[in-house]
């Protein structure tokens, strides 16, 4: 693809060049132009990285420290819960014992209570109370009632020093103790500082009250007393702080031990390893006095969680303050994830830089890349320049060369220097054509080839490349064969020249390398080319088509010679659809071709050979100039091998592909496609009436049997007649030949044509002729006298003189024609064998494209009119020239009276413009003169014999006139003429195009 | 004088001739019509319209000569009879003066007309001459191969 492209587009070096330069500049992707940025966007990512990582693991860990914050503050609340109500629990049942203490030892009377009974009722019920070590209860006793008291109990109030009390306002010995605490009966309560604080708190308030802790008397823990007042007598429903003194009987207390009781709780609960719970006095704020717990803390003291203790006495505080036992422990998934987080990161980015330095460096070798191309591109230019110039030089002086022979080979020489000078003049010649091939190819490499476009004929161009090569074909024994499928239009605009330079090197090639077999030139239409192939494709899946058929032991192809060819694709199954179609869908191709006119049309052209083929190995390098397939083919063959190479760039040129299929020993088959544009009708008549080289047309409607055995050969000498306008068929054997002629001469059914000619292949004649002729010449002596005798034609590549004898016998005509078939020479040979039996007197060495005409004009008398003496001479001799009988007039009157009836004139050619009366005035008075005589000869002639054949009298008027634009032409007809020759008078070139008019 | 040399003094003035472009392919066509049955075909053509032009350059002038009364028509007839002629005969230059002056003509340049007529006049002149000559040296030829 690349390779094409280059190839297609060296031409365009130039512009290409400057595309590069804007390319490369453009080139440069972003990466490429940061380069230099890539480490540090590296080194970037890294840290950008990173620092994401450690954002990762903050989050991760703050998370962490919330969750453990949120678990220590439920713990915590949850122990300040418990402990309250223990606590609770606890007040409540002293509260019971104040009221039971109040209930039977004053309201009774006597005391229901002493010292036995309390002692008792408390030890059993001191599992309610598991927070207590034990309650007592202190009587109030005023001073004034103090002797009475201590007479009454037998002992002194003491305080807590155990020493006897000094004489106060007031006292609260205790009376009754639980045995827990026995060791404190009769000590005044009032003497303890805290007691003594609590003792009036409980009696102004009535409620339980707390002390603030302290270390207990006995069992030296930290403790608090609790003291409820017990009153005498009823209290009104709103007491006053006064009335509730007034009222107070004692007071009921009871210790508590915060930490023994503390450490009961946390031991029944879960976790209380994890945490520390400190509980705090904080009823002066300034002072915090522990309860429980360590004073000097240890443990996580970064994570405090402080719940607030009511022990339901509003004057004191409480405060539960939590920690965790240990720090936190760090966080290891949190650790880990940001870790891999990081590693990852660093791991994406390494990719990216390095996918980066490798685009950098893949695009720093594009560029080199491309710079070593478009130098490499560059030295190809010059080359071709070189090149160019150089065999231009050469070619300049080499004409001079061959000039000089050419003047040289004029003068006298002797036969010896005629040789010299004639050798020298072939190799000049050689030379020349091998320079002008290669500034060919450097031509066309540089993008100087411009090909024309003209409107041609490529069937004529195809004829003239097979008469080319007719002799080396002949003597080779070589069938060589044209066929133009008929899809493809008539003339087509495209370069002739190259198309035919084309044409001529594979033909040319093929001739070559072959020595027996055919070479075969077939033209299609691409579209058609495709489906075709396609066509085949199916049949041989469907197993339908059989290439050989086996005859007397050797192997015979369904091909133009019967030997094998290298593409199988142009074999005859396909071929045969080919031409079937063609036949068949005449009419509407025509109507399609007019529909689309000036559209372009693509053409497949094949070469097909029975070569030598192209060895394997150098099948890759045969379009690839200066090179043959091997060494020895130059020896053995000549040339120089660039002509493939120019064929391929100039196919490509107009717009196609060659290809070709080899096979070594069997053949090898080039294709190429080309479009061509199509022209209009019109343009093509213009063309038409110009080029006088158009096939004669007096052949049309001639029926032609052809006789041949090879379907592929009958077909094209069957699209050769078919081109001269005669309708052909085609039977395989002389036998069916002879069936059918015979069929047609007994008159029973007029359904079948009576061949006009029988064209027959030499080796169908030899093959059949022993069994056959016999029996044909007793058909044609049966039929002779009633019918026209068909003339027999011998068609032949090559002939001895002995078989050319033979056949002569057999009843041929001495016509043979000689292949290869073209058509311009199919219509000489039949021309020369239809009026040999009138006109054997013309047989002078003539050329053959004017034997036709030679034969049209012999012995006809012919007038010419015009009033130009000198065009009248020019006109009259070139008449004469071909056998005419001539006479000339000099003005449209001297003429009219000249054509008078009964015509003694065959034609006549007039002038248009002439004095007094002009070439078309003329016309139209002979013309009415001859259509009154004809009315009135018709009208006697029926009358008389009814069916005979009617007389016209019709004389053909021919103008001659300087100007063939269309407009002249149509008036010509109009006035009754039959056509026009161009003027000035050129002989043949200006009568074969009228001569169907003769 | 060599046969040899004097058909190749035939065969460079005719090659003249048609380089300098007096004549065209249509000479070689009358050359090709000349046989033996026809021997002196091209010198009777040209002979011919030598005695035609003759009188039509006669007619031209004395048409041109009454000015300003000009009959374009009748002068465009004359020298279309005149280019008829001279293209038949395949008088290159001459045909084409006679083109320019009928362009002349259909434009009504008078002027045009005179230098045309005065040029082709000329070339008709120096055509002769020509021929003549070449004519003379073909006989000589012919004269030649015969001894």
């Amino acid at each position: 693809m690349t390779l094409k492209m280059q190839q297609s587009y060296h031409h365009s070096v130039a512009v290409k060049v400057n595309e590069q330069q804007v390319g490369t500049k453009r080139g440069y992707t972003f990466i490429q132009a940061n380069r230099t940025w890539l480490p540090k966007v590296l080194l970037l990512w890294v840290m950008a990285m990173a620092l994401l990582s450690l954002t990762i693991y903050n989050g991760m860990d703050a998370d962490n420290r919330v969750r453990r914050k949120e678990v220590l503050g439920s713990m915590c609340d949850q122990r300040a819960r418990i402990l309250q109500d223990q606590f609770s629990v606890s007040v409540n049942h002293v509260h019971a014992l104040a009221i039971l203490v109040s209930t039977f030892h004053y309201y009774k009377n006597p005391s229901a209570i002493d010292q036995e009974t309390f002692a008792e009722y408390t030890a059993r019920t001191a599992f309610e109370r598991p927070l207590l070590s034990g309650v007592a209860y202190a009587r109030r006793v005023i001073d004034s009632e103090r002797q009475e008291f201590e007479r009454q109990h037998g002992w002194t109030i003491k305080t807590m020093e155990r020493e006897p009390s000094a004489i106060r306002d007031e006292y609260a010995p205790v009376i009754f103790s639980q045995e827990t605490v026995s060791y404190i009966e009769s000590l005044d309560m009032m003497s303890g500082e805290e007691d003594r604080e609590n003792i009036l708190r409980a009696r102004a308030t009535g409620k339980a009250v707390l002390t603030r802790p302290f270390r207990l008397l006995g069992s030296h823990h930290l403790g608090v007393v609790l003291t409820f007042p017990v009153y005498k007598s009823k209290l009104p429903p709103s007491p006053t702080a006064a009335q509730r003194i007034e009222a107070t009987a004692g007071y009921l207390g009871g210790a508590f031990d915060i930490e023994s009781l503390v450490e009961n709780l946390l031991g029944q609960l879960a976790g209380n390893q994890a945490i520390l719970v400190n509980v705090y006095d904080i009823t002066n704020s300034s002072d915090l006095l522990i309860m429980y717990g360590h004073q000097n803390l240890d443990g996580d003291l970064s994570l405090l969680h402080e719940s607030k203790l009511d022990f339901g006495d509003p004057f004191r505080k409480h405060l539960m303050i939590c920690r965790y036992h240990e720090k936190a422990p760090a966080s290891w998934a949190a650790l880990t994830t940001a870790f891999l987080f990081f590693v990852i990161g660093l791991l994406v980015g390494y990719i990216l830089y390095g996918a980066a330095i490798h685009i950098v460096r893949v695009e720093d070798g594009f560029h080199e890349m491309q710079e070593l191309k478009f130098r490499a591109e560059a030295a190809d230019v010059t080359k071709s320049q070189f090149l160019a110039t150089v065999s231009h030089e050469i070619r300049t002086p080499m004409n001079g060369i061959l000039g000089m022979l050419a003047l040289l080979l004029d003068t006298d020489l002797s036969s010896t220097q005629r040789d010299y000078a004639q050798t020298a003049q072939v190799c000049g010649k050689a030379l020349i054509a091998l320079i002008n091939e290669v500034l060919d190819r450097e031509k066309i490499e540089a993008g100087k080839l411009e090909l024309e476009a003209v409107p041609f004929d490529i069937r004529s161009i195809l004829d003239d490349v097979l008469s080319l090569f007719s002799e080396k074909s002949r003597n080779k024994g070589i069938e060589l064969a044209v066929f133009v499928s008929d899809k493809v239009p008539e003339i087509v605009v495209g370069d002739p020249g190259r198309f035919r330079q084309i044409i001529t090197n594979l033909v040319g090639n093929s001739v070559k390398f072959t020595d027996r077999g055919h070479i075969f030139i077939k033209v299609h239409l691409y579209e058609n080319a495709k489906a075709m192939t396609d066509t085949k494709v199916n049949t041989c899946l469907n197993g339908g088509s059989n290439e050989s058929v086996l005859t007397s032991g050797s192997q015979k192809f369904k091909t133009l010679s019967g030997c094998e060819t290298a593409d199988d694709q142009n074999s005859w199954d396909v071929f045969r659809h080919f031409s079937d179609e063609d036949f068949r869908s005449d009419a509407s191709i025509n109507v399609t071709t007019n529909n689309e006119a000036s559209e372009d049309v693509g053409l497949m052209v094949c070469v097909e050979d029975t070569g030598i083929g192209i060895p394997l190995k150098a099948q890759g390098r045969v379009f690839m100039p200066f090179v043959q397939a091997d060494s020895s083919t130059s020896r053995h063959y000549g040339g120089t091998g660039i002509g493939l190479s120019i064929s391929k760039c100039l196919v490509e040129l107009m717009g196609g592909q060659i290809d070709f299929i080899s096979r070594p020993d069997v053949g090898s088959t080039f294709s190429f496609t080309a479009v061509f544009g199509t022209c209009k009708k019109n343009v093509f008549n213009n063309m038409e009436k110009r080029n006088a080289e158009a096939l004669p047309s007096g052949f049309r409607g001639l029926k032609a049997l052809v006789v041949d055995g090879n379907p592929v050969r009958a077909t094209v000498t069957r699209y050769h007649l078919k081109r001269l306008g005669i309708l052909a068929e085609v039977v395989s054997s002389l036998k069916l030949a002879a069936g059918s002629c015979g069929k047609n001469g007994s008159l029973t059914s007029g359904g079948k044509i009576q061949p006009d000619i029988i064209l027959v292949e030499k080796d169908s004649w030899i093959s059949g002729e022993d069994s056959v002729s016999s029996v044909w010449q007793l058909d044609l002596k049966q039929n002779g006298h009633t019918f026209k005798l068909p003339k027999m034609i011998l068609l032949a590549t090559n002939i001895t003189n002995s078989e050319f004898d033979k056949a002569k016998g057999a009843g041929f005509s001495d016509t043979v024609i000689m292949k290869p078939l073209r058509a311009r020479m199919v219509a000489a040979c039949l021309q020369q064998v239809l009026s040999m039996g009138k006109k054997r007197s013309q047989g002078k060495g003539m050329p053959n494209g004017s034997s036709f005409l030679q034969s049209l004009l012999c012995g006809k008398r012919i007038l010419v009119v015009d009033d130009n003496r000198v065009n009248r001479r020019v006109a009259a001799g070139a008449l004469k020239k071909f056998g005419a009988d001539v006479e000339c007039a000099e003005s449209g009157k001297a003429a009219l009276k000249l054509l008078q009836l009964p015509h003694i004139y065959d034609a006549c050619f007039m002038d248009i413009q002439m004095p007094e009366m002009d070439g078309f005035e003329a016309t139209c008075l002979i013309r009415q003169m001859e259509s009154r005589a004809n009315e009135q000869m018709n009208g006697e002639y029926m009358v008389e014999e009814g069916t005979a054949r009617k007389v016209q009298w019709h004389i053909p008027i021919l103008a001659m006139t300087a100007d063939v634009i269309h407009a002249t032409h149509d008036k010509c007809l109009k006035s009754g003429m039959d056509g026009y020759v161009s003027k000035p008078f050129r002989g043949r070139k200006s009568l074969s195009g009228s001569c169907q008019v003769l | 004088m060599d046969r040899k040399q004097l058909q190749y003094q035939v065969a460079c003035m005719r090659k003249s001739l048609f380089d300098q472009g007096y004549l065209d392919e249509q000479f070689n066509q009358l050359e090709d019509l000349q046989d033996e049955a026809n021997p002196n075909f091209v010198e009777e053509v040209v002979t011919l319209f030598y005695s035609d032009s003759a009188r039509f350059i006669h007619n031209i002038e004395q048409a041109m000569i009454n000015k300003p009364n000009i009959d374009y028509g009748k002068l465009d007839d004359y020298m279309h009879q005149f280019k008829g002629s001279s293209s038949s005969f395949g008088a290159k230059k001459v045909k084409k003066e006679c083109s320019q002056f009928r362009e002349c003509c259909s434009a009504g340049n008078i002027e045009g007309c005179i230098k045309t007529f005065r040029q082709l006049k000329l070339e008709h002149a120096t055509l002769k001459r020509k021929l003549e000559t070449y004519f003379q040296l073909v006989k000589q030829a012919g004269i030649a191969e015969r001894r």
